[in-house]
């Protein structure tokens, strides 16, 4: 669908190693980990600098071809389909660690670096990359930087944004511009508008990022709830009682049955939730904070409490925490994962509501929490060979996301727009503030040849749902 | 056109034919929802009013600006400047979760929300933040709250050099304590807020009693050196006095540099004049100049200096002295993305033309045509 000329040019700039062109093999690029949708695009590039990417883009800004950034395909969203006459950018063999600076706590990381390999180079010297999704062994720092990525310590630590001081861009016409760097920079946050643009605005080639000192002392606490009520009652009351965990992590009984089933984590079948809360900080004041958590689920009628003895145990909660939706492909044979967000205290209501959703379109549902944050991740399993089951799961996830935003909350707190939401982000904002956006999005992206019809809802149109497939995990 | 003031803290006057606009009638609290720990406050609330209203609740949104009994809600966001304690309990940027805001088109638009993580649409809270009035009106703004840590006290150390004070901060930084602040003060300032003869290193820390205890002893064992505790009363107020900088007259500059440049600019200062006096938020590379003193062309020459370096500068009050002196200096790829963010946001340059931010950042004159792209 693109022409052999532009091809050829493409190759002139980063060489035949670098071209994805045989059909079978862009196959793999089809799609991301939304997999609802499947396009093949007409040519993946494996650009391995900022200059080629330049390069790239200028080729496809003058010669009219539409372009889509893509970091590991990990994304829920559709945020990195493309069309069938669009170049693939992918940004994977960007993966130079420009600068370590931990006097000043500071990286300069490329696109492709993956966010676990990050944290990698620095925690034998103490410190960490903290925004950690739960794909953080894949995914990349480009592709955080696109989403504004979270995960289950965003609580205490903050999203991608808060750990983004300055970025290196691509912009849509094929220039390269750095912007930010330092810890103020005076005048409109302009890499705060970046961050979280879902590559609408251009291919983000390399980030300034900050390191966080590991922390001294960690507590992690299980706690064991007979109904998933006295287990959001108990979210609302850590929150409300001014206690900052680093993390608060929430599984119903359907996600405890699946990550039994696969990890033996000791999680009682029965149980109605469990909550994984992670203080930490300096020695001095952990136990106290742990003891208030604990007092807290205790008041709130928690069967069990422990603490985790030791590292190992430690990081076997975690893995069931953060490989719990994978876990739940053993119960069904397809599931597709929300993504909302409601302020705090109506967790316990929009708990409820989930469950009455469940009930009234016979489709069963599983929750898994980022509960400290209000980020709900609702994993709804069905059957796809059942076009009524399907269309029914498909109802009820509207259904939950329309009850986030009754509820003054968001329809992603985490995943991003992508193709997946588009329709939602119109019942978020009024015409004229989304409108406001697109303004924005044209001004920038005047052709709207880089990552076209994504995010808002003139795209809407060009990403037709057929089934709901299976997802890969949260 | 118009003019939007909040505290009037800039101390700068609309120019001919432009019309100011002030909100000091939007000061009644709209929402808050304390379990949530977020509240929704009024443009023209003051910074004190607010964490009046939070301290009812046993929290407070932990800002250090200047002025809290001036300084508004619109005008915390529209500078996006914050204080010591930015190190640990975050920025005004870390806070903001949403905003009301008049656009150009009269539009009342609402960005963002109350829930602390969104990543719906464009977060267009963010150009708001630091826009100086000149891409909109502020209504109202959003922010996370944190609980009044029960505890919140500092240690004053006197280091020997400006060597000492880098090597104390490095390893602070480097150590698990987690300072909620540290700030360096030159001798004229500790003198003149009464506290020593001598420049001062100050860490702060908040957290439960025995945490913030710990951490205090801790800080003097590992850096070997023993000093003055600050209560919390003192230790707040050190916070203001250094906030209160910014307003000083004639002149004040606000730089951003690394925490690790921050001592080696110290002493070139000094050569530039010795007069300039000098604090900084040393652990966040923040450094805050008083002129007061100093030369009348003592500003200039630090500014071509940092812009010789690449240091991004701020000069947020009107100085008396060079009143045509830029207000900042952006590199030409902000000046770029900024300028179209403009045309699309404020094509006809309704808000804030003539400011001398709209100056620094070539706001007056867009095009008013959009669709050219950024190049």
């Amino acid at each position: 669908m693109i022409s052999i000329g532009l091809i050829e040019q493409i190759e002139h700039i980063v060489g035949r190693d670098a071209l994805v062109h045989d059909p079978d093999e862009r196959r793999v690029y089809e799609a991301d980990a939304f997999t609802l949708v499947r396009r093949r695009p007409a040519l993946v590039v494996l650009p391995e600098t900022a200059q080629q990417v330049r390069d790239i883009v200028r080729l496809c800004h003058e010669t009219d071809t539409p372009f889509v950034p893509r970091g590991a395909g990990t994304g829920l969203a559709g945020g990195a389909l493309t069309r069938g006459d669009a170049v693939m950018i992918s940004v994977n063999r960007l993966r130079r660690v420009r600068r370590i600076d931990l006097r000043n706590r500071v990286a300069e990381v490329e696109a492709g670096v993956i966010n676990l390999k990050l944290t990698r180079c620095v925690s034998g010297r103490g410190f960490h990359f903290a925004p950690d999704p739960s794909s953080q062994q894949a995914c990349t720092i480009g592709g955080n930087v696109a989403t504004n990525a979270g995960g289950p310590h965003t609580l205490k630590y903050g999203v991608t944004v808060d750990h983004v001081l300055g970025v290196e861009l691509v912009t849509p016409a094929g220039d390269c511009i750095t912007l930010g760097g330092a810890e103020e920079c005076y005048g409109p946050d302009l890499v705060g508008l970046l961050v979280g643009s879902e590559g609408t605005l251009g291919i983000v080639t390399a980030a300034t990022v900050r390191l966080t000192p590991l922390p001294e002392a960690v507590r992690t606490i299980l706690a064991v709830f007979d109904t998933i009520d006295h287990a959001t009652c108990t979210v609302r009351d850590v929150i409300a009682g001014g206690i900052v965990p680093a993390a608060m992590e929430m599984m119903d009984r359907g996600v405890i049955e699946a990550v039994e089933a696969a990890y033996r984590v000791g999680f009682p079948l029965d149980a109605g939730a469990v909550l994984i809360v992670e203080v930490d900080g300096a020695a001095d004041g952990i136990e106290r904070s742990a003891a208030m958590v604990l007092e807290i689920c205790r008041t709130n009628g928690a069967r069990s409490t422990r603490i985790a003895k030791d590292e190992d145990e430690r990081a076997l909660l975690w893995k069931s925490r953060k490989r719990a939706a994978g876990a739940l492909g053993r119960l069904t044979t397809s599931y597709c994962t929300q993504d909302g967000v409601v302020p705090r205290s109506a967790l316990p209501d929009l708990i409820r509501e989930i469950a009455h959703i469940s009930e009234r379109h016979g489709v069963r549902i599983a929750n898994l929490l980022h509960a400290g944050d209000g980020n709900i991740h609702p994993i709804i399993m069905f059957d796809e060979r059942d076009a009524d089951e399907v269309r029914r799961a498909l109802d009820a996830g509207r259904e939950i996301l329309r009850s986030c935003i009754r509820r003054g909350g968001s329809v992603t707190g985490e995943h991003g727009i992508g193709v997946e939401k588009i329709e939602f982000l119109e019942m978020q904002f009024t015409p004229a503030e989304l409108s406001r956006m697109l303004r924005l999005r044209d001004t920038l992206n005047p052709r709207r040849l880089c990552n076209p019809d994504k995010v808002f809802p003139d795209g809407k149109g060009c990403w037709e749902v057929r089934l709901p497939g299976k997802q890969a995990p949260v | 056109m118009l003019w939007i003031c909040g505290g009037a803290t800039r101390a700068e006057t609309p120019p001919a034919g432009v019309t100011e606009l002030r909100m000091p009638r939007f000061d009644e609290v709209l929402d808050y929802w304390p379990d949530d720990m977020t509240i929704r406050a009024p443009a023209g609330m003051t910074l004190a009013r607010l964490n009046e209203i939070l301290a009812g609740r046993g929290q407070e949104l932990p800002i250090d600006a200047a002025a809290p009994q001036r300084a508004t809600v619109g005008g915390l966001v529209a500078t996006g400047l914050s204080g010591s304690r930015r190190l640990a309990r975050g920025t005004v940027r870390d806070a903001l979760l949403g905003l009301t805001q008049i656009d150009a088109d009269g539009a009342v638009l609402e960005f963002g929300g109350r829930v602390v993580k969104n990543v719906a649409g464009y977060d267009m809270c963010k150009l708001l933040l630091g826009s100086w009035g000149c891409l909109g009106l502020i209504v109202d703004a959003t922010f996370r709250v944190r609980a009044r840590p029960e505890s919140s006290r500092a240690v004053v150390l006197e280091p020997a050099s400006p060597a000492a004070a880098e090597s104390w901060c490095a390893a602070l930084l480097a150590s698990p304590l987690a300072p909620a602040s540290i700030d360096w003060v030159d001798a004229s300032l500790a003198r003149r807020w009464g506290l020593a003869q001598n420049p001062l290193l100050i860490v702060g820390y908040e957290g439960l009693h025995e945490d913030v205890e710990g951490r205090i002893r801790r800080t003097q064992s590992l850096l070997s050196v023993t000093g003055a505790a600050l209560e919390r009363g003192a230790y707040t107020e050190l916070r203001e006095h250094i906030a209160q900088l910014a307003l000083c007259d004639p002149g004040h500059l606000r730089a951003s540099l690394s925490s690790s440049a921050v001592m080696y600019w110290v002493g070139r200062l000094r050569d530039l004049d010795s007069n300039i006096a000098v604090a900084a938020h040393l652990g966040s590379g923040v450094l805050l100049l008083d002129f007061s003193a100093a030369a009348p062309e003592a500003l200039s020459r630090v500014v071509s200096e940092m812009d010789e370096h690449r240091v991004p500068w701020i000069v947020p009050r009107s100085p008396v002295r060079a009143a045509s002196a830029p207000m900042t200096r952006f590199s030409s790829d902000a000046l770029r993305l900024l300028r179209s963010v403009k045309t699309a946001l404020d094509p006809q340059a309704l808000f804030g033309r003539g400011s001398r931010f709209a100056r620094a950042a070539e706001l007056d004159t867009v095009s008013g045509h959009t669709g050219a792209g950024f190049r």
